[in-house]
């Protein structure tokens, strides 16, 4: 790998990520170069491959291409569809990491450890490209529960202690003079920052969103007790929050005719049904009878509901011309009246107590 | 001249019952009337204040305020109360219930049934009629709080039902109380 800077690494990998996943897929492994498929896919443009090939993700054996074995498990993570990176891969890798410095230092020839050595990093850098990408992941929230049954915050706290340890108590990692695995240990440390910064801003909204919710459950429960214990007025500002309620959902159910004057809307508490009544129509009264019954009101001492009930000629009077009657007299004398927050509960509907102003 | 949408008619008469209208309900015409409340918030506003009737708006709902109160604080006191019950059951079956929240009639039984605590308190819950029936309870308070228009069922049958963002509104009275230390 010539170029090892990371985001470079996985902007080409996710650019060219048809043909990788191609090439990834094919049961042989190589291709010939020849292959029509293999320039389809990349429109005849060489320099993708040459791309590839010079940051060792390809690699070119006289005229067959294929994959870096070394990239197998990056490729896998990264170009599943749909699949990101689990723990356990990340995991995987590392002990191969572990197994490959284990080879190293067992070498008995100059070549196999200078083979062993390009492995270790590419291992480092293929642990850096798996880290970002299972970063990414959780911080998008990304959480696939039959891969990692852990919350992603879970996931990467241990991720993070598993590569931590790798990095503190590996003797080759920690007294590594090379310059290009320095390089490459210098990056995966600050990657490793980096989920630890997630990981701590994980940390701290699970906390805030925890503290809430569980004040909040907490406040209920304490309410219900102090309810159930007949304490609520006393050791809360209950009373004080309902006053100042303002919402209708307070008041007993209002249903009022927006297209009526304001002064009529004001008094026309009453149902539905009961608002053409007011219209006049087959039922209007006479002028004269509405003054007559506001003078015998105004001399009784009871409601207007159970005046007009009571009336000696109530008998004469239909369920609906009483209502008539009743709304006619509020209307037209609404400012001698007083309309009390109580209601007569009726079969045909629900009528303000209405008594005359003293 | 105050210029309103044809909507106006059934938006009052549904605001005037005391009920809410939420920007996530499941009745396409209530999300249509919210969305015009957005558009004429303010026409909305003037038209109604004569009517002495105060267009208020929740995190995604809208409701109406009346300055003057006309119930007694005692009758509030009660429905405080009964409010507190109804969230207190709600957060006992799932600490994660608001606004938005969906969850099966069935589910929910099942959980009433195995669950000792949450049956008491159904049990305990003051409703109209008072089935001995757990299933016939349970669904007798959904429906009153579905009625009340803190939830909706999402299909006719009740089967599944969905917290809309009114729901809210409960949630802010109890943010409002202070337990005061004795």
């Amino acid at each position: 790998m010539n170029d090892l800077s990371l985001s470079g690494l996985i902007t080409l990998m996710f650019q060219e990520k048809r043909l990788l996943q191609w090439l990834y897929d094919l049961p042989a492994g190589t291709v010939s170069m020849e292959n029509p498929n293999l320039w389809e896919i990349i429109r005849g443009d060489k320099e993708r491959l040459f791309s590839l090939v010079s940051r060792g993700i390809l690699v070119v054996e006289g005229e067959s291409l294929s994959l870096n074995p070394t990239f197998f498990l990056p490729f896998r993570v990264s170009l599943t569809p749909g699949q990101k990176p689990s723990s356990h891969t990340i995991t995987e890798i590392i002990d191969r990491l572990q197994r490959i410095i284990d080879q190293y230092e067992k070498s008995v020839s100059p070549q196999s450890a200078h083979d062993h050595f390009l492995n270790i990093l590419s291992f480092t850098g293929m642990l850096r490209v798996a880290l970002l990408l299972y970063a990414e992941s959780a911080e998008s929230h990304y959480h696939n529960p039959e891969q990692d049954p852990l919350s992603p915050v879970e996931n990467l706290k241990k991720i993070y202690q598993e590569v931590s340890e790798t990095l503190s108590e590996n003797l080759f990692l920690t007294t590594a003079e090379d310059h290009p695995l320095k390089q490459q240990l210098f990056l995966l440390q600050k990657t490793m920052n980096i989920l630890r910064e997630i990981i701590q801003a994980d940390e701290q909204r699970s906390a805030n969103n925890t503290v809430s919710e569980d004040d909040f459950l907490k406040k209920i429960k304490q309410l219900k007790y102090l309810a159930d214990n007949h304490l609520l007025q006393k050791n809360t500002n209950l009373s004080e929050v309902v006053s100042e309620e303002k919402a209708l959902l307070w008041e007993e159910p209002l249903v009022i005719n927006p297209h009526l004057e304001t002064d009529d809307s004001q008094i026309a508490k009453f149902t539905k049904p009961t608002a053409p009544l007011l219209q006049g129509g087959e039922y209007s009264a006479s002028k004269e009878d509405v003054f007559r019954l506001k003078s015998d009101f105004f001399q009784s001492n009871t409601d207007l509901y159970h005046f007009l009930a009571g009336h000696p000629s109530a008998e004469e009077w239909t369920d609906n011309y009483r209502t008539h009657l009743f709304f006619r007299l509020l209307s037209r004398f609404a400012a001698d009246l007083e309309i009390l927050p109580e209601f007569i509960e009726t079969s045909i509907g629900n009528f303000p107590k209405i008594m005359a102003k003293k | 001249m105050i210029t309103l949408p044809p909507q106006t008619v059934d938006i009052f008469e549904h605001l005037a019952k005391g009920l809410f209208i939420s920007n996530n309900s499941l009745n396409p015409q209530q999300k249509e009337w919210y969305q015009v409340l957005e558009d004429h918030q303010e026409n909305f506003a003037r038209y109604f204040t004569p009517l002495n009737l105060q267009l208020s708006r929740g995190e995604g709902y809208y409701f109406f305020s009346r300055k003057e109160s006309r119930t007694r604080t005692e009758e509030r006191i009660e429905q405080a109360i009964r409010y507190i019950d109804w969230l207190d059951f709600f957060k006992s079956f799932d600490p994660d219930f608001g606004p938005g929240y969906r969850f099966e009639t069935e589910i929910l039984l099942n959980k009433v049934i195995s669950d000792r605590i949450l049956r008491k308190k159904l049990t305990l819950l003051p409703l109209r009629s008072n089935p001995s029936d757990v299933r016939e309870k349970t669904l007798l308070f959904l429906k009153l709080v579905e009625k009340a228009g803190f939830i909706e069922s999402e299909q006719e049958s009740g089967d599944t039902y969905r917290v809309v963002a009114a729901y809210a509104y409960l949630e802010s009275l109890v943010e409002k109380i202070k337990i005061l230390q004795p």
